[in-house]
């Protein structure tokens, strides 16, 4: 009997997990469709994967209400006129899309004889290039364009339009060809309704054609003509053209003379901007009123609290006069302000008020400091305070006002008791910390409203986009008890994104750089990261984030871009102290294949040195976000030694350099760098010479990572932060270098504002290099050299450290700068910039010594630009050599570190 | 004996079964399948710039409105669809938002169109006077309210086709197919 319990028991498992394992199959097999085929006919313009992610039918069993969605959310891309989608019968129905594109205008052609810019006619046009043709438009945009040819005196013009399939599919060229025909001609330009010469502002003369475009221009310039001569609201037209007689009517009304009398304190000029009678084309007494009324306010807010004005009007039938006759009193101070009947401290609650102790009485200020004393009791509780009106005594002798300040502050309301309801007890447990009010704390309604924000945007961030928090309050004895009731409503995901405007940046281009992923909780700052990292590309001009039901718990988002114009041309001519002039040119694309693959040609030219570099940059390397960037780079070069002008050695390099950038957090950023030179250095200065390798050609193959820390506010002018680095270079027989070495810079920079207008700069730079051959000099290119404008700036460029037998720089295997500059703005972008610079250059890195550093002092000056500030600095040297100059002055761009 | 058989009853009873079973799963299981395997098909009915309105939402409204107008037309259908989409485009333009579309619309008519009518007086004493007969000796005082709804409502449509005419001009209309034919 057991025995038949035991084998029932068993098939009745048995039976339970055939049947759960077969309808799982089952359903598994309903949502794990399997479509026969996707069949797509008439699709040109966007790639077949985006076609299927907008239709949502990739993999996925497309059901009546999918398709109807997928059709909707397609066409919102803007370019489809019909979409239609069939799914055959079967167990792997193959699914037929055909699509039918809107047509775009590629081209309007204008041509033929028109008054105007072929630019303005494009724009007057209906039918604009890169628009959806509209054929259905055609006879509209030709009414139009003609209406518009007559107002420029054009009548008769005849427009034709034809149009032509473009090759690329979808796009038609439009041909407009415009006959103008004979223009209206001016032959009399009679001027009605005044005798005064009033011609002199109107640009149309007889002889021109009658264009009303430009004769309502004249009407304008007109109307400001008359109001300068004093005319207050003169009427301007209307105009009549009749077989070559213009008639224009003009009346320019009274004339209005505006005096004022008795003012010191505040110029006639300040007083008459608040008395905008010609611009508004008023004058009554409500204006007048208002006028005297900003008057006083200027004389209030600047201490005369007893002043006075009083408008005088005379009046003719050709002029109005209007005298504002000023009586501005005596200037108060505020003497003291005293506060009765107030607990919290009367320090503070003054600091709260715009009226100060010592400064100037304004009377328009009494009802302001009022509300802020009220406010500030309200933050803190006290929800029965009252501030009675201000008591203000006069002492006319010494020209002082004493305040008294009556508060009736009542007792203070608590926070008793705060409670979430609606949300399960861990959720209340997360949220009461969210809410942060805590009991005892003053009751008011800023922290209560913050507290509710706080909880919406935790929610928010959780995909609850339409949540929402009612706050009850009940108050006892001055003790509150708050109630957050939390409506959580749907939890809403991220749905398919649709983009729009990109028409020349590939979808994917797009698509990577987006954070919002389908399936996850939907929230408004993911939107915003996503808005910032498409601006970030530097490709749009504007991007349009939109969310949209298309009625389940999905937002789709359709995104609109509008695409800028990512091609550039750059050219600067500038002097130098050293190069005398300098000049470049660069022309730069950053959207190649519409990619956002970026290419450069830059070409630099000064007396010292010509340079070519052909750039190119590759942000997401194989498809991965890991920029890859190379460039070419042909280098022609001198060095002089500065003092006496003789030439030190002449360089010719051709570089080819490739590698990677990696930005590992928002503040650290490494790379690293294949280099391979060819060097040849030639007219060497015999003293100069410390290796072999510093004579003729020369193959440099090396490596370089490098890494820095930036967490500067601006880098074109930092007034707060650090910027360290450091950087390796590494040259090799393995990596076929006919040179070995080893090269290591370091550099750190930190920012303080020590006040609005002053920051402290300080910088320290430092290097080593080991020859890893014999001699173990580096070549002359690879030394460190120092002085000069962004290193120790008393010395001239390259000049600091040691000399050859006959003076001439040499260069070495080590250097230490320091530099700490006070950035002192003297505003209108000038600024001072103190500066103490030391440092040294020594042959071997074992012979760098910390007491052998040369200090110089000096002085800037700057002027803030978009790209860096122009700067020239005078240093002057501290310790002065024998046969040195006592000081050096540089021009250049940019900050020294 | 009569055990054996008991269990040769009880061991066909449970096969009957289990083959019972197989069959109810197996036709569930088809029935599962082929649910969604049916031949479905859907296209554009018409266009208002980028918004869709497809065949199906055509249809269903039109089958919805057919049970309060039975004489309405298809045609007349999706150009209501379409008002409906210029207005609730219009409504976004505005940020009003709603519950529902329904309730989003009637906002946006009680906002940017009803607000805005104000009948006159004279207006309401001269519809009074014009039609006296139809008021069947009511006082002006007792009828006027209802004049002036009445009159409200008027306005309010001429003003919607109005708005509706200037929202169609500005827009990209085009309807592709009649659906049913």
């Amino acid at each position: 009997m057991q025995k038949k319990r035991l084998l029932k028991s068993r098939k009745t498992i048995l039976s339970v997990f055939f049947v759960f394992f077969f309808f799982v199959l089952s359903w598994s097999s309903v949502n794990a469709f399997m479509p026969g085929k996707i069949v797509i006919h008439g699709l040109y313009s966007i790639n077949r994967d985006e076609f299927i992610d907008l239709l949502g039918l990739g993999g996925v069993q497309p059901d009546k209400e999918r398709i109807r969605k997928g059709i909707k959310r397609a066409f919102l891309k803007g370019i489809f006129e019909d979409i239609s989608v069939e799914v055959s019968d079967g167990d792997t129905p193959e699914i037929t899309v055909n699509v039918k594109e809107k047509e775009f205008i590629r081209k309007v052609h204008i041509k033929g004889n028109y008054p105007v810019s072929r630019k303005k006619i494009a724009g007057l046009f209906l039918l604009k290039e890169d628009q959806v043709m509209r054929y259905d438009l055609i006879p509209q945009a030709k009414e139009e364009l003609k209406e518009k040819l007559a107002l420029y005196g054009y009548p008769d013009a005849r427009i034709d339009i034809s149009f032509e399939k473009d090759k690329k599919p979808c796009r038609v060229n439009l041909s407009v060809a415009i006959d103008a025909g004979a223009p209206l001609l001016i032959k009399t330009l009679h001027i009605i309704g005044t005798e005064l010469d009033v011609r002199v502002p109107l640009k149309t003369k007889p002889g021109d054609v009658y264009d009303r475009i430009r004769l309502n221009d004249d009407l304008k310039r007109l109307a400001e003509f008359l109001k300068k001569q004093g005319y207050f609201k003169p009427s301007v037209g209307p105009y009549s053209y009749r077989e070559g007689e213009l008639d224009l009517a003009v009346i320019p009304g009274k004339k209005l003379t505006i005096a004022v009398e008795g003012n010191k304190v505040i110029s006639r000029k300040n007083l008459m901007k608040e008395a905008p009678f010609f611009e508004i084309e008023t004058f009554n007494d409500e204006v007048i009123s208002e006028a005297i009324d900003r008057m006083l306010f200027l004389y209030h807010a600047a201490g005369y609290a007893s002043a006075q004005i009083a408008p005088v009007i005379n009046s003719n039938d050709s002029v109005v006069n209007i005298t504002f006759f000023i009586f501005e009193g005596e200037k108060y101070r505020i003497k003291n302000i005293q506060f009765a009947g107030a607990q919290l401290p009367h320090k503070k609650l003054e600091e709260l008020m715009e009226l100060r102790k010592g400064g100037v009485y304004n009377p328009d200020t009494l009802e302001k400091d009022r509300d802020s004393l009220k406010e500030i009791y309200g933050a803190l509780g006290y929800l029965e305070t009252e501030v009675k009106e201000f008591d203000v005594k006069i002492d006319e002798k010494d020209k002082t006002a004493e305040i008294t300040v009556n508060i009736h502050e009542g007792e203070r309301t608590e926070i008793n008791d705060v409670d979430i309801a609606g949300v399960a007890p861990e959720m209340k447990e997360i949220l009461m910390g969210i809410a942060g009010l805590k009991k005892g704390a003053p009751y008011n309604e800023v922290d209560i409203s913050d507290a509710r924000f706080r909880i919406l945007d935790y929610y928010g961030n959780y995909g609850y986009a339409d949540m929402d928090v009612v706050i009850s309050r009940t108050i006892e004895g001055h003790k509150a008890s708050l109630k957050f009731s939390v409506i959580e409503g749907l939890k809403k995901v991220f749905g398919t994104t649709i983009i729009t405007g990109n028409n020349r940046t590939k979808y994917t281009v797009i698509k990577r750089e987006l954070i919002n992923r389908e399936g996850e909780p939907y929230n408004f700052k993911t939107l915003a990261d996503d808005r910032q990292r498409l601006y970030k590309l530097g490709l749009f001009t504007a991007v349009d984030i939109e969310s949209f039901n298309l009625g389940d718990d999905k937002k789709d988002i359709l995104i609109r871009v509008k695409e800028g114009n990512t091609g550039a041309v750059e050219f600067g001519l500038g002097y130098a102290e050293y190069e005398q002039y300098r000049a470049f040119i660069e022309l730069s694309y950053r959207n190649l294949w519409g990619m956002n693959r970026q290419g450069s040609l830059r070409t630099e030219i000064s007396g010292l040195e010509r340079r070519v570099i052909l750039q190119y940059y590759e942000p997401w390397f194989m498809g991965y976000p890991l920029p890859f960037r190379t460039f070419l780079l042909h280098e022609q070069k001198k060095e002089i030694n500065i003092p006496d002008g003789n030439t030190t050695y002449k360089l010719e390099r051709d570089t080819v350099s490739a590698g990677f950038e990696k930005k590992i957090s928002s503040s650290v950023k490494a790379d690293i760098y294949y280099e391979f030179s060819l060097v040849k250095t030639s007219e060497v200065q015999p003293d100069v010479i410390l290796s072999r390798e510093d004579l003729g050609a020369l193959v440099i193959s090396s490596i370089k990572p490098s890494i820095a820390y930036d967490t500067r506010d601006n880098p074109f002018e930092p007034s707060s932060g650090l910027l360290a680095g450091i950087s390796l270079k590494i040259a090799s027989p393995v990596l076929l270098s006919e040179t070995n070495f080893t090269k290591l810079t370091i550099y750190g920079s930190a920012f303080h504002k020590l006040h609005k207008r002053v920051v402290l700069a300080l910088s320290v730079r430092g290097g080593v290099a080991f020859g890893l051959g014999a001699p173990d000099e580096l070549p002359i290119v690879e030394r460190f050299f120092l002085g000069g404008r962004s290193t120790v700036r008393g010395y001239e460029q390259d000049t600091l450290g040691p000399k050859g037998t006959d003076g001439n720089p040499t260069g070495g295997n080590a250097f230490l700068v320091g530099n700490i500059e006070l950035r002192t703005s003297i505003g209108r972008g000038f600024s001072l910039a103190p500066f103490f610079d030391m440092g040294n250059v020594w042959v071997k890195a074992k012979d760098m010594n910390l007491t052998d550093l040369k200090y110089t002092t000096g002085i800037g000056l700057r002027y803030i630009t978009p790209v860096g500030p122009l700067r020239i600095d005078y240093g002057v040297k501290l310790q002065k050599d024998p046969g040195e100059s006592r000081s050096a002055l540089h021009f250049s761009i940019g900050h020294t570190f | 004996m009569k055990k054996a058989e008991d269990i040769r009853s009880t061991a066909s009873d449970i096969t009957m079964k289990i083959v019972a079973c197989v069959l109810l799963l197996v036709t569930c299981n088809l029935l599962l399948v082929t649910d969604g395997s049916t031949g479905v098909s859907d296209r554009v009915a018409a266009f208002v710039d980028d918004e869709a309105i497809t065949n199906s939402e055509l249809q269903e409204q039109y089958t919805e409105t057919l049970k309060i107008t039975p004489d309405i037309t298809k045609d007349e259908v999706l150009n209501t669809m379409i008002n409906r989409v210029l207005i609730l485009r219009q409504a976004k333009k505005y940020r009003i938002e709603g519950p529902s579309p329904d309730e989003v619309i009637k906002e946006y008519i009680d906002l940017k169109v009803r607000a805005v009518i104000r009948v006159p007086e004279t207006e309401i004493e001269k519809y009074y006077k014009e039609n006296s007969s139809m008021f069947s000796g009511k006082e002006y005082d007792d009828i006027r309210d209802d004049i002036e709804k009445y009159l409200t409502e008027k306005e309010l449509n001429a003003r919607l086709k109005e708005t509706l005419r200037e929202l169609r001009k500005t827009a990209y209309i085009k309807i592709l197919s009649k659906q049913g034919q």
